[in-house]
């Protein structure tokens, strides 16, 4: 069962690299946080831990709602940019995408100490969305993609932790959602300001401090 | 009289008192922001900002004399733990915090005078600045390594803000490059955390307590090498973005210079050492698992580039500030190189430095800040006669390029004489000679700039520079490594030995 949402969720990082419209690439995110909940609601209906509940339910407002929703929310709001082709080259992205797949597989199968077959597929999963996430943040000179990646790195590394530790204690996954939630507001901040006096969102404008 | 013992199983709670300084220390920051940031005034912010510092740099700094004389602890349930490591950098960020605050005042009311910030940004700023005290010295207090990992990201989010602070394009681009430079590392760091937990787990056993330090360290030799040492990897690569070590500090010199001058003294005097601190604290769970060769070697290898990277462009450098900036990169090498060395003059001298080169390079800050808000630039060529026009901070600047550099009698020449000394007593004399002789390319090159701003004659100047409580804040710093190196208060010294023993061995 989690195999196939954790599938759900490669599937929704495959999909950003190719995307067009930084709007579509945010509700694929909002998509993905929605397959990492199905990953630890399964997970809880499985092993009926209670603390995997108050997880779930902290993973869903924030990843899956409140975070999605303030991106989009900047987005509306920001000067309409214009439709410039695809967001990242497509040739590099097939490239990103398939060596993504296959670093992680081959990583996921070399974990020290070995892993149960379901946990070592999540582990590969992640390490796919990481690399992926890791990808979207290098290679896009939009700043709004950048921060998705941010997101993505982020989604990768939570099912990590569902993978190899069983999820971290609650109250770091509390932390860690806070910190994405605060990242969003800060993001918002600069990308807000960086909009009125660069009239720009792209990072390749930001090259005048070297040395 | 130490209280604690190396126990297996048994760490002692904090003491009354301790715990009073404890939750002065974590409560007043977000009071005290909160406060300056919601009055009517900026004079009534300022004074509330004044206020909290006094306020949580004196339960700071209580707070560590207690747990550096009286032994270390746990408390709240576990979730807070001090030993003499915590207490060294909450001694390190209080006290720098503190003495930044009271600085920030006198240099923002000149701000705002030029207009060049509006008495609402000016308590946005007292806002943000409490919070990210809060967060560092969180970062200090806590016992789990998860919510350790919690504070560092706030504190890269927070300052952040700060970087970004005065809105120009510049300050932008470098507040977005820190923003998203240090939160990919930093969650490279989380992902070690994560693997840290995991080896962690069948060991601790409680879901919760398989991060906190008071549970791994004493079975730290029973975890699982090889998980470890890639656990380790991502560590040092995601702390070592935030602590600015060669080739992942592209993010250091924009964010330094662009932020305000107090804030880039609060981010390479205490922001930078809560990064060390965090590798410093996987490093000794690391040693104790799979024995310190492992990581030491790593360290001393990201130590090494980070100083042969930070080299020429400390010494073919234009900007102020971005030549702090670079020279704060090049003496994290040498603490981590330190750090990596393991025996214990290295890890006293690399403790030592990384005290003497927090107060150091806060002091060069803010004397930095004073003469560049004095002659609206921060590009070299364009400053001169420093020690004529600003007598007071082109001394300062002297001083502390000296002091930076590693000269006697300062503190900065005996943390770093130690970590030479160990280099060649260990059989690494390379290392020695590397360090040895990149740090006299580094005294050359900051007396070179530094003399070109202090000396010659000064321009006719339009501006006016802060008074004379801005001074105090830069003075006292520059004393202090002046006055330890001097002389060693034994209970510094006998502390110092403590946190050395605990990276070394795992005592709690």
């Amino acid at each position: 069962m989690t195999a196939w949402f954790a599938a759900g969720a490669v599937l929704s990082a495959c999909l950003m690299l190719g995307m067009r419209r930084v709007e579509t690439v945010v509700r694929l995110l909002r998509w993905q946080a929605l397959c990492l909940v199905g990953v630890v609601a399964a997970t809880w209906l499985a092993e009926q831990e209670s603390l995997l509940g108050v997880a779930l339910a902290v993973a869903l407002v924030g990843k899956a709602g409140l975070i999605p929703a303030a991106l989009l929310r900047l987005i509306r709001g920001l000067a309409p940019q214009p439709d410039g082709g695809p967001l990242l080259a497509p040739r590099l992205s097939l490239v990103a995408g398939a060596g993504a797949i296959l670093l992680a597989a081959a990583f996921a199968d070399r974990f020290p100490g070995g892993l149960p077959l379901p946990s070592a597929r999540l582990l590969a999963a992640a390490i796919t969305l990481a690399l992926l996430g890791l990808f979207l943040v290098s290679a896009s000179h939009k700043a709004l993609i950048q921060i998705v990646g941010l997101f993505v790195i982020e989604n990768g590394i939570y099912l990590a932790g569902m993978a190899v530790a069983r999820g971290l204690p609650l109250l770091v996954e509390l932390g860690v959602v806070f910190d994405l939630c605060v990242a969003v507001l800060v993001a918002t901040v600069l990308l807000r300001r960086m909009n009125l006096t660069l009239q720009s969102l792209r990072t390749d404008r930001l090259r005048q401090l070297r040395g | 009289m130490s209280a604690h013992s190396i126990s297996i199983g048994a760490t002692p709670l904090l003491g009354g008192l301790a715990v009073w300084l404890l939750s002065f220390m974590l409560g007043l920051p977000p009071l005290a922001g909160l406060a300056a940031w919601a009055a009517r005034r900026r004079s009534i912010g300022g004074a509330i900002h004044a206020a909290g510092a006094l306020g949580w740099g004196a339960a700071g700094l209580g707070l560590a004399w207690v747990v550096s004389t009286g032994g270390g602890g746990t408390a709240w349930r576990g979730l807070i733990h001090i030993d003499h490591l915590s207490a060294l950098l909450i001694g390190i960020v209080a006290g720098i915090s503190a003495l930044v605050a009271f600085y920030s005042i006198g240099y923002l009311k000149i701000e705002a005078a030029r207009g060049r910030v509006t008495d609402r940004q000016v308590r946005y700023y007292y806002l943000l600045y409490h919070a990210l005290v809060g967060l560092m010295l969180l970062v200090a207090a806590v016992n789990n390594l998860g919510l350790m990992w919690v504070a560092v990201e706030a504190t890269t989010l927070v300052s952040a803000l700060l970087v970004g602070f005065t809105g120009t394009p510049h300050a932008i681009e470098a507040a977005w490059k820190y923003v998203i430079l240090c939160s990919v590392g930093i969650a490279l760091a989380l992902f070690g955390t994560v693997l840290t937990a995991a080896a962690g787990g069948p060991l601790v056993g409680a879901h919760g307590a398989g991060l906190d330090w008071t549970s791994l360290a004493p079975v730290a030799d029973r975890l699982d090498p090889a998980l470890m040492k890639v656990a380790f990897v991502f560590i040092l690569i995601g702390y070592g973005t935030k602590a600015g070590f060669a080739p992942m500090h592209t993010w250091l010199p924009d964010a330094y210079s662009e932020a305000p001058s107090p804030a880039s003294a609060l981010l390479a005097g205490a922001l930078l050492n809560c990064a060390l601190y965090a590798i410093i604290r996987f490093h000794a769970l690391t040693a104790m698992s799979v024995g310190a060769a492992f990581s030491s070697q790593l360290l001393i290898a990201f130590g090494a580039l980070s100083i042969a990277v930070a080299l020429p462009f400390l010494l073919a450098q234009h900007d102020l500030k971005r030549l702090l900036a670079y020279s704060s990169v090049e003496n994290v090498g040498v603490i981590a190189i330190g750090i990596g060395l393991g025996s214990p003059l290295a890890l006293f001298g690399a403790l030592f430095h990384l005290l003497m080169h927090a107060c150091t390079k806060t002091a060069l800050f803010l004397a930095a800040g004073r003469i560049v808000q004095l002659y609206g630039t921060k590009t070299i060529s364009q400053i001169r006669g420093a020690s004529i026009a600003a007598p007071a901070s082109g001394t300062l600047l002297l001083l502390g390029a000296l002091a930076i550099a590693g000269s006697p009698p300062f503190g900065t020449f005996v943390g770093e004489f130690s970590i030479i000394s160990a280099s060649f007593l260990s059989d690494r004399s390379w290392l020695g000679a590397f360090i040895l002789a990149s740090l006299v390319c580094v005294f050359g090159g900051l007396l070179y700039h530094a003399g070109r701003v202090c000396l010659g004659n000064a321009p006719p100047l339009p501006h006016q520079a802060a008074g004379p409580f801005s001074l105090g804040s830069a003075l006292i710093p520059i004393g202090l490594v002046l006055g330890l190196g001097l002389y060693l208060p034994p209970f510094i010294g006998e502390a110092l030995r403590e946190a050395v023993r605990i990276i070394a061995g795992g005592g709690m």
